[in-house]
């Protein structure tokens, strides 16, 4: 080989990405100067490796967490099968009411109007705890669901 | 599996979780990726001060583009783009130089394709004394903070020392793979005789 290989060839020999001919390996025998670079790249590159990686001294974390938005809470879609069954439901409830409603006035005919008004009222209480009991304990599980998240 | 898909795989049950607003994953994200953004601020930003603000904004940038990450680089690979960019911005803002002159820059061709072998022999005389590796480890951290223009420091770190490819350097720099390894061979040979000059020096 006429020429000394270029540096870009040396630094490519010294980190392994470049074939080795003969010629080529001839000449870094007898020259000296390219030997010389090629053990000077292989150095560097490897005490490059080891050079101790700086850190910022910054708590990422305690930085950034705070600042995140809090996720917007996930609605699911209303699905046609939804729907329909919304719909099965009401005609289960109104069907009836609509074919025994006649009968069920005639029931209450005889009872007084006060009478009728606190057996109202009173079970409009009742159904009122008992979905305020329902929604807190709905409440309760998403808590739980969302802690295990 | 190959490790690019166990990648993909872990970055992609990571973002779902965020996704679906688990922020303790976010955690996690920041505990894998915190090293590569260190190592471009610390590069990028000389003002200490600024650089809390910087690693803040970085972060809620890749927590609010989450929904638009692609998988078509690593998870790491995009928020060392975000950090990146981040840093550029920072810079510009300050008129700091970053990049090489335009008129500075060879065609990356010029070095890779036809360069063989050197056209013009070495002086014989010119003889190349040896590093030592004694003396290299203590002078490598400051040979690399002195390198010029900047983007040679960054280059160098995140291939030698973050050991990214020149395609994943150039997919955080958004600049041609060539352009990325002509300015590496520059870095590494810069660096290289900066190091011998100041051998050579304490010789004396």
């Amino acid at each position: 080989m006429k020429n000394h290989p270029s540096d870009n060839v040396l630094q490519a020999l010294a980190l392994d990405q470049q074939q080795v001919n003969e010629e080529m390996i001839t000449h870094l025998e007898q020259c000296d100067r390219c030997r010389e670079a090629l053990a000077n790249y292989q150095l560097l590159f490897t005490a490059l490796k080891t050079v101790e990686k700086p850190s910022l001294e910054i708590d990422i974390e305690a930085l950034v967490m705070p600042q995140l938005p809090k996720p917007a809470p996930v609605r699911q879609p209303v699905g046609w099968g939804n729907i329909w069954l919304a719909a099965l439901g009401v005609a289960i409830f109104s069907v009836p009411l609509f074919i025994t409603g006649r009968f069920i006035r005639n029931l209450f005919k005889e009872v007084p109007v006060m009478m009728l008004s606190i057996i109202l009222v009173g079970t409009l209480i009742i159904v009122g705890f008992l979905l305020r009991e329902i929604i807190n304990s709905y409440k309760e599980r998403k808590q739980l669901l969302n802690f295990y998240q | 599996m190959s490790q690019t898909a166990a990648h993909n795989l872990s970055d992609q049950l990571l973002v779902e979780q965020v996704l679906k607003g688990n922020q303790q994953a976010f955690v996690l994200v920041i505990r894998q990726t915190e090293g590569l953004v260190a190592q471009i601020v610390l590069k990028m930003v000389r003002i200490t001060a600024d650089r809390p603000d910087i690693v803040q904004d970085i972060y809620l940038k890749a927590y609010k583009n989450l929904p638009s990450f692609r998988f078509n680089s690593k998870l790491s690979t995009w928020i060392g783009k975000i950090a990146y960019n981040t840093c550029l911005h920072y810079l510009e803002k300050r008129k700091l130089v970053f990049l090489p002159a335009t008129s500075e820059e060879k065609e990356p061709e010029e070095i890779f394709d036809n360069l063989s072998y050197n056209r013009q022999a070495y002086n014989v005389n010119e003889g190349e004394k040896r590093l030592s590796s004694r003396d290299l480890g203590a002078a490598l951290g400051a040979a690399i903070n002195n390198l010029s223009p900047p983007i040679y420091q960054t280059l160098i770190t995140l291939y030698h020392q973050e050991e990214m490819s020149y395609a994943e350097i150039a997919e955080i720099t958004s600049l041609p793979e060539g352009t990325v390894k002509n300015y590496l061979f520059r870095a590494r040979k810069a660096l290289k005789e900066n190091l011998l000059s100041d051998y050579q020096k304490e010789e004396l």
